[in-house]
């Protein structure tokens, strides 16, 4: 594809390819600042300027971004939409106090959310849609501007790795920072988290990132902290700078115990105030923030299922932002008036589960026919509406390492070929499950793949679940031939690891139960690994062979739309999904 | 007094004080009153009418209601497609036509579970009296005082969601109402002397309710049964709403109400023309309902 | 009437336990492990059974509802599994969220119900009647959500006039209520007309006329009163119309009312939340008809009470 290259490092687009995207009017604000951070941006200052420009280009960006206007595989490749693979670039603010000039302190913030937080401590969950609400109580040790992959230094200012890998020696910032709840940070803090975190009560979703990698934590003296990991792990510093990672009051712990949610204390930018399930989250500013300037006064999540309802607010201005607004929606939202779409890339990547625990699946031969049997471009470009792609890798092209594989081209003939060779017989019934809302148009792609199932001689069904953790429960009785799932990984062992080794095999997050040996060895390999084109070099053979193997029918990656009031700056979308409004502010 | 639940719950009391106040003076045949009440006609033709279209949707479909062609997504109405196309490409008109196959038995079937479940408990509820009645009685006063739509999720979640299970759940919602009905007209009737007579000759209890009192309450539970399809069709679409309602690809009517509801502003012709035939299908069981009370009770014809 | 009322308010009791139980059956027979849920999607066996038992998920089921009653006999609801909370502080917002749109509702229903009712059955056949015939056929034929998203688009987003979604002002409430109170209102408007036709034939009535009173009071001083009866149980059914019924209009509209509340707290597994929100829209069902029955024989001092 002519495009790989621009798609597996869509941060190394050379300056000229950015400045000849600008002039065609697609300069949205983190091109500014991406700009920036290339000339020397690394002053705080420098991006401040730059991104005093930012809404009103991205304005323009987004009208002139309608995404399938022409371009011939458009849809796949973030080239097509400029603006928004860089969107998330420089989106991340490079230092605290990042913000442009132009937006000035005060008001309250509303935004429309379409799901429920499913918890309001970091340990518990790592749905992305909490994540973005956590963000706001809450600072990690590190900061990662995820698209550079850069590690900014954040609670902690410094750190040195020893030469096995296996041990991290944090430095604690100078800067003196309070919890919520008054108890000072320091190296405690540290250990307490992370104690907490690895805990014999502790099993969640958090827990996995962390579990069999990070063995203990010491404090060094109250502004030193030495992690010590089981074997090397190369990821392991973007890791810290996760929401999991996040530090807790060390006070908080004790007295809240496993009720840390419903009393969430953190050193974030703004404080809990009370949070209503399945309405509303409050937040005040925390007027003793230690890093940075805190615009917002208030920041208010209202819980808004109803896609048309969430899009109206942002359209009439009862709300300044919408979360996850449906692509066929967008439309409405990019002709002028005091909303706009921001389309960011995110490293949510959504495919179907093959269920390997039956025969019919256990073939390499069937699962690669139906990745040959989906006419993915079609989906991406007329459900969703071009912003997103299909996927060219098993991790999404914006992941660190993703390689380009030989595209599984829609072709029936060839889909019917291989299934004839594996003796599938016409009139097979193939169960597929869906979500409804959790990813973008899944129940209107299931609908499709069940089509188009048809149309390679099965005989499909769908089935919907309208509520995800329904859904999720459900997965594991495997009643499912196929069932639509999705993961975010800009992190490629998140990506390779979690959802294609044997380790998960037959549960979440690997249901269909793909296992193969070789990939195994080569991921192994690769987190131990030491050497960046090592480890490189081994994700390249493992994407191969998972390539090979079509574990899982790749259908799509997706760019996130947020609908967002002209009156903000700042509010962005993150490579993980997340929905970042701490550095933003109403427009001077 | 009428009769009310003690629980007070007099559902039945509304409809049956309508029924109630006409049982005097008839002058005509009620199907002659049927005949000539121009509500009931209306009605019984727009049902007509969708079911014909419905049972002819092969013949006059302009095309195959499931096929997708992603690429003409979200159309318009144009002269390809009258009625434009759905998210995935499919033909709206199509998918209308088709959807009243669907859509209408599932309505009639959840009246029908209703009546079979509900009529014969009424019937014995009313005529033995005693702690039979009170028995039913109060668990009509329990499922009345249930909230509908949390049991209508149980009972899905409990049998998965089927097309079946949608009727079924419809269904046991609207039981009490066709309990507490019935067994008022049985206790109206079982003072009468046709059934002193039956009972005198020695027919059993069984023959007297089904084949003596059963033919005599008959009218009163066509009419709630008829007013009752329209409810379940619009419960349909309730459950489709909460996502427990027909499964895709099906042109159920209530599905694509609310498959489409999120892109009403850019796309309304996928919501309105589902929308537009729920509200016609309902309002003529609605009028067939009320012409058939108004031919029943000759004081409150038009 | 005083003795007739105490017994009617003990006869509740038999319904309300059955609910509680039925709920109980309800929840527990349907697939679905709380704890599985509360555990998160990645826990180990153990820990799930660890936190069913720290549930009491674990014991009989006969067990768990001696337990959930005597607890209740208490005045204590337990505690939801998934915020931690006591059930009366989660629910009591929420049931005055949806108890002042349901009451608003309700309100507009009879207001303008009855109104369109007396109109029509008083210009019987006349354009006026036929006219809202047909918009009250209309009205109870309409799927709810679909009527308040059409709202939304006309008075929020082409108008601008009122706010699209939440809870707020009076101006919040516009929308919702209208959505939520056209069944009610067209049934009420429907049985007003019938029964209202029903009286104006009767005797009395016409006597009244005779003797030369004006149209205005014969109306609403004789017919009226007594064509409420009717009407009055067709609103206290529509109560639990409304209360069910809710769950739409509130999701449409992001409205904090229990229904969708109990909605997700179903989905969630939230047990202690279902059982408590189902027990306190029974009541509110069953009390609402209660007064109901015994405004019959305020409003008709006829009805004698058994």
């Amino acid at each position: 594809m002519e495009t790989s290259e621009v798609q597996h490092h869509p941060l190394k687009l050379s300056r000229r390819t950015l400045l000849q995207i600008g002039a065609r009017a697609v300069l949205a604000s983190p091109v500014a600042a991406l700009l920036a951070a290339c000339g020397g941006g690394s002053s705080p200052s420098a991006p401040a300027t730059t991104g005093a420009t930012s809404t009103t280009a991205a304005t323009g960006a987004t009208t002139a971004q309608t995404p399938t206007s022409g371009t011939t595989g458009a849809p796949a490749s973030p080239a097509a939409s400029p603006s928004s693979s860089a969107s998330s670039a420089g989106a991340s603010p490079a230092a605290a106090g990042m913000v442009p000039d132009n937006v000035k302190p005060g008001g309250t913030l509303t935004v429309a959310l379409g799901t429920d937080i499913s918890s309001m401590e970091p340990q518990q969950t790592t749905e992305t849609s909490s994540d973005g609400v956590r963000l706001n109580l809450y600072d990690s040790l590190v900061w990662i501007d995820n698209p550079k992959w850069q590690v900014i230094p954040w609670l902690a200012s410094k750190w040195e790795v020893s030469d096995d890998g296996k041990t991290y020696q944090f430095t604690l910032t100078d800067t003196p920072v309070k919890f919520h709840d008054g108890t000072s940070f320091s190296a405690d803090a540290v250990k307490a988290t992370f104690d907490r975190l690895l805990g014999p009560n502790k099993s969640t979703a958090a827990g996995i990132d962390f579990a069999g990698i990070l063995d203990t934590v010491t404090v060094v003296d109250p502004k030193t902290v030495k992690f010590t990991l089981s074997a090397p792990f190369a990821p392991f510093l973007i890791r810290m700078g996760y929401n999991a990672a996040a530090i807790l009051s060390p006070d908080a712990i004790t007295k809240y115990g496993q009720n840390y949610s419903d009393h969430p204390i953190g050193t974030g930018p703004y404080k809990f105030v009370e949070y209503r399930k399945g309405d509303h989250v409050t937040f005040v500013k925390n007027p003793d923030y230690w890093n940075g300037t805190v615009y917002y006064d208030q920041v208010i999540y209202k819980i808004v299922p109803e896609d048309a309802s969430r899009a109206t607010l942002v359209q009439t201005g009862e709300a300044q932002v919408a979360d996850r607004i449906p692509p066929a929606l967008a439309s409405a939202l990019q002709g002028g008036g005091n909303a706009i779409i921001r389309a960011d890339h995110t490293s949510r990547f959504v495919f179907m589960e093959f269920n390997q625990h039956h025969d019919l699946m256990k073939d390499a031969r069937v699962r690669q026919a139906l990745n040959y049997g989906v006419d993915k471009d079609s989906i991406v470009k007329n459900i969703m509406k071009g912003y997103g792609g299909v996927p060219t890798a098993p991790i999404p092209t914006v992941a660190q390492y993703a390689q380009a594989q030989t595209p599984y081209t829609y072709d029936v003939a060839k889909a019917k070929s291989l299934l004839q060779e594996a003796g599938v017989k016409a009139g097979t019934p193939l169960v597929i499950w869906s979500p409804q809302g959790r990813y973008v148009g899944d129940k209107d792609i299931a609908t499709a793949v069940q089509g188009m199932m048809n149309d390679l001689g099965f005989n499909a069904s769908v089935q919907v679940f309208g509520d995800f953790p329904t859904y999720i429960k459900q997965l594991d009785s495997l009643n499912y031939d196929m069932a639509i799932w999705g993961w975010v990984s800009p992190d490629p062992d998140v990506g390779l690891n979690n959802v294609y080794s044997g380790q998960f095999a037959g549960k979440f997050p690997n249901w269909g139960g793909y296992s193969n040996p070789t990939v195994d060895g080569l991921l192994k390999q690769a987190v131990a690994s030491t050497t960046d084109a090592e480890r490189a070099n081994l994700y390249a053979q493992a994407q191969k062979q998972i390539w090979q193997d079509a574990p899982v029918l790749w259908l799509d990656w997706q760019q996130n739309l947020t609908g967002l009031s002209t009156k903000v700056v700042n509010v962005y979308d993150d490579l993980e999904e997340v929905l970042v409004v701490r550095f933003s502010g109403y427009k001077a | 007094m009428r009769e009310t639940g003690i629980a007070g719950t007099p559902r039945e009391a509304g409809a049956l004080d309508v029924l109630g106040s006409a049982r005097r003076g008839r002058q005509r045949s009620p199907l002659a009153r049927f005949v000539r009440n121009r509500a009931a006609g209306v009605g019984a033709a727009i049902i007509l009418l969708i079911v014909l279209t419905a049972l002819l949707a092969p013949v006059i479909a302009p095309d195959d209601p499931y096929h997708q062609d992603l690429a003409a997504s979200l159309q318009g109405p144009s002269a390809g497609h009258l009625f434009g196309t759905d998210s995935l490409g499919r033909d709206v008109l199509s998918r209308v036509l088709y959807g009243g196959r669907i859509t209408i038995p599932m309505g009639v079937a959840a009246v029908a579970i209703a009546l079979i479940l509900g009529v014969p408990v009424g019937l014995f509820s009313g005529y033995r009296l005693g702690w039979t009645d009170t028995l039913a009685m109060r668990l009509t006063d329990i499922l009345l005082a249930f909230p509908s739509l949390l049991l209508a999720m149980a009972i899905m979640a409990a049998l998965g969601v089927h097309l079946w299970t949608v009727s079924v759940a419809i269904a046991v919602t609207s039981i009490p109402l066709y309990v507490r009905l019935v067994r008022g007209e049985v206790m109206r009737l079982r003072g009468r002397e046709f059934v002193d007579a039956a009972r005198c000759v020695g027919v059993n209890d069984r023959t007297i309710v089904f084949r003596h009192i059963l033919p005599n309450a008959l009218s009163p539970i066509i009419i709630q049964a008829s007013l009752n399809a329209a409810l379940a069709i619009l419960s349909v679409s309730a459950l489709s709403f909460i996502g427990l309602g027909a499964q895709p690809p099906s042109a159920e009517w209530g599905a694509m109400l609310a498959d489409g509801r999120s892109v009403m502003q850019v796309a309304w012709n996928v919501t309105t023309f589902p929308g537009i035939a729920i509200v016609l299908v309902v309002l003529g069981f609605n009028l067939l309902g009320d012409g058939l009370r108004d031919a029943y009770d000759p004081r409150s014809r038009r | 009437m005083l003795a007739y009322a105490l017994r009617r308010i003990v006869m509740l009791v038999p319904v309300l336990v059955g609910v509680s139980v039925l709920v109980f059956l309800m929840l527990h027979l349907t697939p679905g492990d709380p704890a599985r849920l509360v555990a998160g999607p990645d826990a180990t066996p153990t820990q799930v059974d660890e936190i069913r038992h720290a549930l009491g998920l674990d014991q009989p089921l006969y067990r768990q509802y001696y337990v959930y009653m005597v607890r209740l006999a208490h005045g204590d609801l337990g505690q939801s599994i998934v915020t931690h909370d006591a059930v009366t502080d989660e629910l009591a917002p929420r049931f005055a969220a949806t108890a002042q749109l349901s009451g608003a509702a309700m309100l507009v229903a009879i207001v303008v119900g009855m109104s369109f009712g007396i109109i029509s059955a008083t210009r019987q056949y006349s354009v006026v009647d036929n006219l809202m015939s047909v918009l009250s056929l209309v009205g109870l034929s309409t799927p709810a959500y679909w009527l308040g998203l059409m709202l939304i688009l006309l008075f929020s987003l082409h108008f601008r006039w009122l706010p699209a979604a939440g809870a707020g002002g009076i101006q919040h409430l516009i929308l919702p209520t209208i959505t939520l109170a056209m069944f009610a209102m067209a049934t009420v408007a429907r049985m007003t007309r019938g029964s209202m036709l029903d009286v104006l034939n009767q005797e009395f009535v016409q006597t009244a006329r005779a003797k030369g009173l004006r149209e205005r009071v014969v109306i609403i001083r004789h017919a009226l009163k007594n064509a409420l009866i009717p009407v009055i149980t067709v609103v206290g059914l529509q109560v639990g119309q409304l209360l069910s019924g809710a769950v739409l209009t509130e999701t449409v509209f992001a409205w904090p009312g229990i229904g969708r509340f109990m909605v997700d707290s179903i989905q969630a597994r939230d047990f202690p939340i279902v059982q408590g929100g189902v027990l306190l829209t029974a009541t509110t069902f069953v009390v609402v008809n209660l007064l109901v029955d015994l405004l019959y024989g305020v409003v008709d001092p006829r009805i004698r009470y058994p």
